[in-house]
């Protein structure tokens, strides 16, 4: 750029006309590149602060969901508005759903756990979420709608609930023989709750050795 | 300028500042590679080490934990350490992995809660305020500093809301809850007989075959289980005072050295009046400034010994004139004490010069100038040498004894470790006696062979496979042992021989309990025939027992009847009764009748807590199970490896 065999007369000279034709260029260059820098960093703190309020509002409806509080309800759905790409906010429509269905409304709560469903950034959460959500529809009667949702579960350690939820669903749809090969599967996949599934098992008038 | 460094930098010394210069460059970060920097580590969890110096951290905690929670159970000899650590990696591998994932869902925690977090601590609060330098020490102690400390927090908080979100938010719909109080509240009526299997065990035979043939199919059943013999040394305090002589002078020395164990010191009870001199005991150095001081203080002394010779009462002199205002107010009383209480000679030498109810002469001390009542002399009470002679010789040997222990149990380990393959040169020189045991097995026996700590070391590997003397081990306080095994024998199956008559009882059992049950479906055909079931045990001389309804919980209920019951079809509309057997613990066989099935209702419920109490447990086991399997997945699908230096299973 610079020719060392100008005199200094002409070098300065030289600069100068630089200067005039990509002075414009440097001078955007660095603003853009500092504008970039504090752009990010405040984008980064601004990620933070959000995620903090919605940890604090979080902690908060945690404890009011513990002691029943009324005022759960509507901190969930504040959380879910103001920080809807959050995952506060996929905990917080599972709380809303469990708070709909102590109130009665399945429907609400079959909302909710969808949505959650939708958004959960992880498989075990999605897997909480469809369980659950097939539970509700169970429970309203409808049997395709809640079978279709578990048949769409990965395979992982949820295996003995999505069994003994399947065992559910067959029985109330009748189907006793793959009501049994469920529950059954459910127990050998080791059921959190083998003794409910047993009870299940053992009703399904099932033993004929006489 | 540029130029001209580049001409000078073609010389030898430019080149070799250049190389010097290279040096510090090419070795920067070279200890890593030499092992001084690395730590060592046990496990890696998604890319993440955790080193064994966090590990020892961990479970040195844990144990601390432990050690609180326990209390007075606590036994460390009966904790699997072995167990207990892994148990402990597995937790913190555990933890790595729910941190990790609370960052990837971008969870966080604001400094408010951090801050109140800490403020709440109880260990780090004095007087129920926060005390700064309490958290700081507190910190130190976990080998943390105030902000690593501050971020463990934070995890800490973070991690629990994964678990909050995933527990609290768990529920149970109104017909899962139906569902259950339906099925676990269920009650059943039942009519049942029991045909006893001796009842047929006439009419079966057991052959040799048979028994053999058994007796080859289930080679585990009959096992001697792994078991040694052991040589072993003790060493008891008490063993050693039998071994001990002593002669009488060293008895009567420990009687003076321990007098006051055996006898009360003589003690005298006396009054006196003082007449102090203020420079006390320093008087008699300074003797020409202070004679008239003494002087006056003697005469005053005489003046008052001629008032109570007069007839006047010792007491109420010593009220008017003592200066000890201690005792003047009693008179001058001084109670009871020992000769040398007061730590003067010319007190102690001038009362052991009187006799009781007698009044002194003016007596000089360090104090000043007393007139002293002599009032009684309590000679001193207790055994003599003479009369507690075995006693103070046991006392002696016992504590002769004691000492000799500490030394005995040193020698006996230094000459068992260092000829490890006998225990003779350890007996020989200690006088003890090899004693061999019994048989012993893993799960330990009588006397020593019941501490788990002797157990253990007979069957470590130095002991029992290398063939080694064990160390000293303690039992209890001043009882050590040392073993050594001599004679092992691996688990092994028994030969059939002692185990035929055993095999052939059983044999006969299980056949007579097969016939009972055969005979228990002949009769069901019959029930279902037609016959009535009362007819049907009286010709078949049993009796029947009409339960009615029971639930699942009936104590009263055999558990193998109660368990077929629940699992038998119901009846059907027409109320026909549905039979079934059931093979009892002893070998007996059971009929039973189902006659009606009773499904819960939530009213019963009501009674045992109330619908929304079983809700809620159905709701929290829920929800643990879905946290549970989380973790589970969290551990499956990440990328755990432990290495060789984290504790094996």
């Amino acid at each position: 750029m610079v020719n060392v065999h100008l005199s200094e007369e002409e070098q300065v000279e030289a600069l100068k006309k630089w200067w005039k034709e990509n002075g414009k260029s440097v001078v955007a260059g660095v603003v853009i590149g500092l504008g970039a820098v504090f752009g990010w960093q405040a984008w980064e703190k601004h990620q933070r602060t959000s995620a903090e309020d919605a940890s604090a509002l979080f902690e908060q409806l945690s404890y009011n969901v513990a002691n029943g509080s009324t005022l759960a309800e509507q901190q969930a759905r504040d959380l879910i508005q103001e920080h809807h790409g959050s995952v506060y906010a996929v905990f917080a429509a599972l709380e809303l759903a469990r708070i709909k269905v102590g109130q009665g409304d399945l429907a609400a709560a079959r909302t909710q756990l969808q949505w959650a469903l939708n958004n959960a950034p992880d498989d075990s959460l999605r897997q909480i979420a469809r369980l659950r959500l097939a539970r509700v529809m169970l429970s309203e009667g409808d049997t395709q709608g809640a079978a279709s949702v578990a048949g769409a579960a990965v395979a992982d350690r949820f295996a003995a609930e999505l069994a003994e939820l399947r065992g559910d669903i067959a029985l109330a749809d009748g189907d006793l023989a793959a009501a049994r090969d469920a529950y059954l599967q459910a127990i050998d996949s080791g059921a959190g709750n083998t003794e409910l599934v047993q009870m299940k098992l053992d009703d399904l008038s099932s033993v004929t050795d006489s | 300028m540029l130029q001209s460094i580049r001409e000078r930098a073609q010389g030898v010394i430019a080149w070799i500042i250049v190389g010097l210069i290279t040096i510090p460059f090419a070795l920067f970060g070279i200890n890593e590679y030499l092992g001084g920097g690395s730590e060592a580590i046990v496990a890696t969890v998604n890319g993440h080490d955790i080193t064994e110096r966090e590990f020892d951290i961990g479970y040195r905690e844990f144990r601390q934990q432990l050690r609180e929670r326990m209390g007075k159970e606590y036994r460390p000899d009966l904790l699997d350490e072995a167990a207990l650590r892994r148990e402990v990696l597995d937790s913190m591998i555990q933890n790595t992995l729910v941190a990790q994932r609370t960052r990837d869902f971008g969870l966080r925690i604001g400094d408010d809660l951090v801050r109140q977090t800490i403020l709440g601590v109880p260990s780090f609060k004095v007087d129920g305020q926060f005390d700064q330098q309490a958290y700081e020490r507190g910190v130190r102690r976990q080998g943390l500093t105030p902000a690593g400390f501050e971020e463990q927090v934070r995890q800490g908080i973070v991690s629990r809301q994964i678990g909050s979100a995933i527990r609290l938010s768990a529920f149970a719909t109104p017909v899962e809850v139906e569902r259950l109080v339906r099925l676990r509240l269920q009650e059943r009526d039942l009519s049942y007989l029991v045909l006893p299997a001796g009842g047929f065990s006439g009419t079966v035979d057991v052959s040799a075959e048979e028994v053999r043939a058994h007796y080859e199919a289930n080679p585990g059943a009959y096992m001697v289980p792994e078991r040694i013999r052991a040589e072993y040394l003790e060493l008891h305090a008490g063993d050693i005072v039998s071994k001990l002589d002593v002669d009488d002078a060293t008895i009567a020395a420990y009687y003076e050295n321990h007098r006051d164990e055996y006898m009360t010191a003589e003690r005298r009870q006396a009054s006196h009046i003082l007449f102090a001199l203020d420079s006390g005991a320093e008087a008699a150095e300074v003797e020409a400034a202070e004679a008239a001081e003494v002087e006056a203080a003697e005469a005053a002394a005489r003046a008052a010994l001629e008032r109570i010779r007069a007839g006047e009462s010792f007491a109420a002199v010593a009220g008017e004139l003592s200066q000890d205002p201690a005792s003047a107010e009693f008179g001058g009383d001084l109670g009871t004490f020992e000769t040398g209480s007061f730590g003067d000679q010319a007190i102690d030498d001038a009362l052991a010069a009187m006799t009781p109810g007698e009044l002194s002469e003016p007596v000089r001390s360090g104090f000043g100038v007393h007139l002293f009542q002599l009032a009684a002399v309590h000679p001193p009470q207790g055994k003599s040498l003479e009369e507690a002679f075995d006693q103070v010789r046991m006392a002696y040997l016992r504590s002769e004894a004691e000492r000799q222990f500490y030394e005995y149990a040193d020698r006996l380990g230094n000459i068992a470790y260092d000829d490890p393959s006998t225990l003779l040169p350890a007996a020989e020189a200690l006088g003890l006696e090899v004693r061999k045991s019994d048989w012993v097995t893993r799960d330990g026996g009588d006397g020593i062979f019941a501490s788990p700590r002797l157990i253990n070391t007979l069957f470590s590997d130095d002991v029992l496979n290398q063939g080694n003397n064990s160390e000293v081990i303690e039992l209890e306080p001043e009882h050590v042992v040392v073993a050594r095994v001599v004679e092992h024998q691996a688990a092994a199956v028994k030969p059939l021989d002692e185990v035929r008559a055993a095999i052939e009882a059983e044999l006969q059992r299980s056949k007579a309990s097969a016939k009972a049950g055969a005979r228990v479906n002949e009769l069901i055909a019959e029930l279902r025939a037609g016959t009535g079931m009362l007819e049907l045990a009286q010709r078949e001389g049993l009796t029947l027992i009409n339960q009615g309804f029971v639930d699942r919980g009936a104590p009263s209920l055999d558990p193998a009847i109660l368990a077929q019951l629940f699992r038998m079809p119901k009846p059907g509309q027409e109320g026909q009764a549905v039979y079934a057997s059931a093979s009892l613990v002893g070998g007996d066989a059971a009929l039973i009748a189902l006659k009606g099935v009773r499904e819960g209702t939530l009213e019963q419920a009501a009674e045992l807590g109330g619908e929304q109490m079983l809700a809620m447990v159905l709701q929290r086991a829920l929800g643990e199970t879905y946290y549970q399997r989380m973790l589970e997945n969290l551990r499956q699908q990440g990328d755990v490896s432990i290495t060789a230096r984290a504790p094996q299973p």
